[in-house]
């Protein structure tokens, strides 16, 4: 992964929530996080694929849980505890399952920089929104949704009533 | 040495004097006197001749001096060493040997038999002792019921010597009070120590008696004997408490997994609250997510501590339950060796016990018999052997194996008879060599005082025995060499015929009673 340079510019979000997916550090800006689970609630669904790991109860709405790992085609390490980062964009919602405890970041403890420029073709590789570094890491945030949606379109969602799409 | 070379030691036409040797007196004059003759030649060819005349009268006298001392026949040895014998013997006699038996090996030989004479002395004296006693205690078991005391007979024997005792076990009618008090508590005086001894060989023996039973019973009555199932519980209750701890040890890693559940949630809780509170920018979200985040903090920090307690517990845990291991395993070894030794031990504990149980009974008997002579001179007197013309001995000590108590059957113990009318005749005593003869006694004929045993007798003068020697004596003669001062309870009865028999000292009455009569 090519080193971004940092923009001087000030940061869109008050603050990110990070956390870890086979040694590399993400970020998910707050105001698209929704809330934090653990995934022992998470509930498996019959006949299911990789990158679906299954569904979790959120205020009373049932969200489709992605296996980030998986979707990424890394291999996580065993870890003793996973959670669930809700993310939430108007009435979609849907969860990425992650190890390790996520941190939230303010927005003072992170330095943004410069966004590297789209690819010519397409990859499979989900698309880097933004990177930022912390603690003198550099930490990426993806774009979560059309990671979302090249799985589980949201026509899918719409019929079966899950997570709102 | 045979018999045939005591014999001929004995011999007196052997006899060989120690080291002179007599010069024949003609030659010696014949040679004196022709050196004599020569030399007056020599004066008279000089022309003296009165000095020739006074050289043969000289030469002639001296030459017969010569003749006359070297024709002197010496002093036979065999005269001197009675001479010896008779001064050593003499009731004045000194420990040291006169002026004419200053020489060696004369000076030596004085020594050795007045050391000899004198030790003769006091057998002869304790040996009338313990007659009188038995004479004492014959009569009286004689007549028990019309028991009288004796009349100072004897003392006089005591005094008198050997040959006043001859006959006195008839002793006459004539009897005092005060020698009976004097045989009570002489008998008393020489049974209480006796039974002092028993009573304390006994105290010894029946503790250890009954140790090894109780030890017999409790290994017969537990197949692996009694420590060795202590030790075995012992090793189950260690393994069980090791389970036991094991478990617990898991319930304790438990509660820590469920601590640490605890403290994600809270934290969990407060990152949630601090997304709210960041995503709304509410003041009160960022309190409750402070305080929220302090508890977490708070879980974590205990969670923590637990876990490392936990570590700490689960480690020394460990190292407990290896060293209980390690004992387990010498407390098994041990119990293994324990049954090895008990399973020897039980093999040789009965033949112990019943040994210890017989030897308890022989000395409870004894105790019992020497208790019963104290109380009762007369009662001890009656169930000792009934007087008889035979010698009985009053005392008698069972030989190795046999019953302590005195019966009629048993073997009686050795004699020897007193008589001072016996012929000068070598002395044959069990347990000692044949005495030499002092005629042609030498430094290494003479036995030493040590070993020629206690109670023999020395010389020939008053104590002899008659008759020849029997064939007791023979083995015993033999085992003297080995064993000068073999007990009297293993020497072979020998049966006396003689004038008058006097049992010989036991060992166990050695020292005991009254011997002060010299």
């Amino acid at each position: 992964m090519d080193q971004v340079p940092l923009l001087k510019s000030v940061l869109a979000t008050r603050g990110l929530v990070t956390f870890s997916v086979a040694g590399s550090r993400y970020a998910a800006p707050v105001e698209e996080v929704a809330g934090l689970l653990d995934a022992d609630r998470l509930s498996a669904l019959p006949n299911r694929t990789a990158p679906v790991a299954g569904v979790v109860a959120f205020r009373g709405v049932v969200v489709p849980v992605l296996d980030l790992a998986a979707a990424l085609g890394v291999e996580e390490s065993h870890a003793p505890t996973a959670y669930a980062i809700v993310l939430e964009r108007g009435t979609d919602r849907f969860a990425l399952l992650v190890r390790g405890m996520p941190r939230l970041v303010p927005a003072r403890d992170a330095q943004l920089r410069e966004q590297p420029a789209a690819p010519a073709e397409p990859t499979e590789t989900p698309a880097v929104h933004a990177v930022y570094e912390i603690d003198g890491r550099e930490v990426r945030s993806l774009d979560y949704w059309s990671l979302m949606d090249s799985i589980a379109p949201p026509a899918a969602f719409r019929l079966s009533g899950v997570g709102g799409r | 040495m045979t018999d045939a070379e005591r014999g001929h030691q004995n011999d007196p036409n052997t006899l060989r004097p120690p080291s002179i040797a007599s010069a024949p007196a003609a030659p010696i004059f014949i040679v004196s006197l022709v050196a004599t003759l020569g030399a007056a030649g020599v004066v008279y060819g000089l022309g003296d001749l009165i000095g020739l005349v006074v050289a043969v009268v000289i030469g002639i006298a001296g030459a017969a001096v010569a003749a006359f001392a070297a024709g002197k026949p010496p002093a036979p040895p065999e005269a001197k060493a009675s001479a010896l014998l008779e001064a050593a013997s003499a009731e004045d006699a000194k420990p040291e040997p006169p002026s004419r038996f200053r020489g060696e090996p004369w000076a030596s030989l004085y020594r050795r038999a007045a050391g000899y004479i004198e030790a003769q002395r006091s057998a002869t004296l304790a040996v009338q002792e313990v007659e009188r006693l038995r004479n004492e205690l014959e009569q009286k078991s004689a007549s028990p019921d019309s028991f009288e005391p004796r009349p100072s007979h004897a003392e006089h024997e005591l005094v008198g010597g050997g040959a006043a005792s001859e006959g006195s076990d008839v002793a006459g009618p004539v009897e005092t009070s005060g020698t009976a008090d004097r045989v009570r508590e002489a008998v008393e005086e020489a049974v209480a120590p006796i039974g002092q001894g028993l009573a304390a060989i006994e105290s010894e023996l029946a503790p250890l008696l009954r140790s090894l039973q109780v030890a017999g019973t409790n290994s017969e009555g537990a197949p692996n004997g009694h420590p060795a199932k202590m030790v075995d519980a012992l090793v189950r209750t260690a393994a069980d408490g090791i389970e036991d701890l094991a478990a617990g040890l898991m319930r304790a890693n438990e509660l820590a997994i469920v601590a640490e559940r605890v403290t994600n949630r809270a934290t969990l809780l407060a990152l949630n609250a601090a997304l709210e509170a960041t995503r709304s920018g509410s003041e009160a979200f960022a309190s409750i997510a402070e305080e929220t985040r302090r508890l977490a903090e708070y879980a974590r920090e205990a969670t923590d501590t637990i876990s490392r307690l936990s570590s700490e517990i689960e480690m020394k845990v460990g190292e407990t339950i290896g060293s209980i291991q390690s004992s387990s395993e010498d407390a098994k070894a041990a119990v293994d060796s324990i049954r090895t030794g008990v399973a020897s031990s039980r093999a040789v504990a009965p033949e112990t016990v019943q040994a210890l149980e017989s030897l308890l009974g022989r000395v409870r008997a004894l105790r019992a018999r020497a208790e019963g002579v104290a109380a009762s001179p007369a009662a001890a007197a009656a169930a000792s052997p009934v007087p008889s013309p035979e010698p009985v001995p009053p005392y008698s000590l069972p030989a190795a194996g046999d019953s302590p108590t005195l019966q009629d059957s048993e073997p009686a113990p050795s004699f020897v008879t007193l008589d001072a009318s016996a012929p000068s005749e070598p002395l044959e005593t069990q347990g000692a060599e044949s005495a030499p003869a002092w005629g042609d006694v030498t430094p290494a004929a003479i036995p030493t005082p040590d070993s020629a045993g206690s109670h023999d007798t020395f010389g020939s003068r008053s104590i002899d025995e008659p008759g020849a020697p029997t064939e007791a004596e023979g083995a015993s003669t033999e085992e003297s060499d080995a064993a000068p001062s073999a007990p009297p309870s293993a020497e072979p009865p020998v049966s006396s015929s003689g004038p008058q028999v006097v049992p010989k000292i036991p060992d166990w009455l050695e020292g005991i009673g009254p011997r002060d009569h010299r």
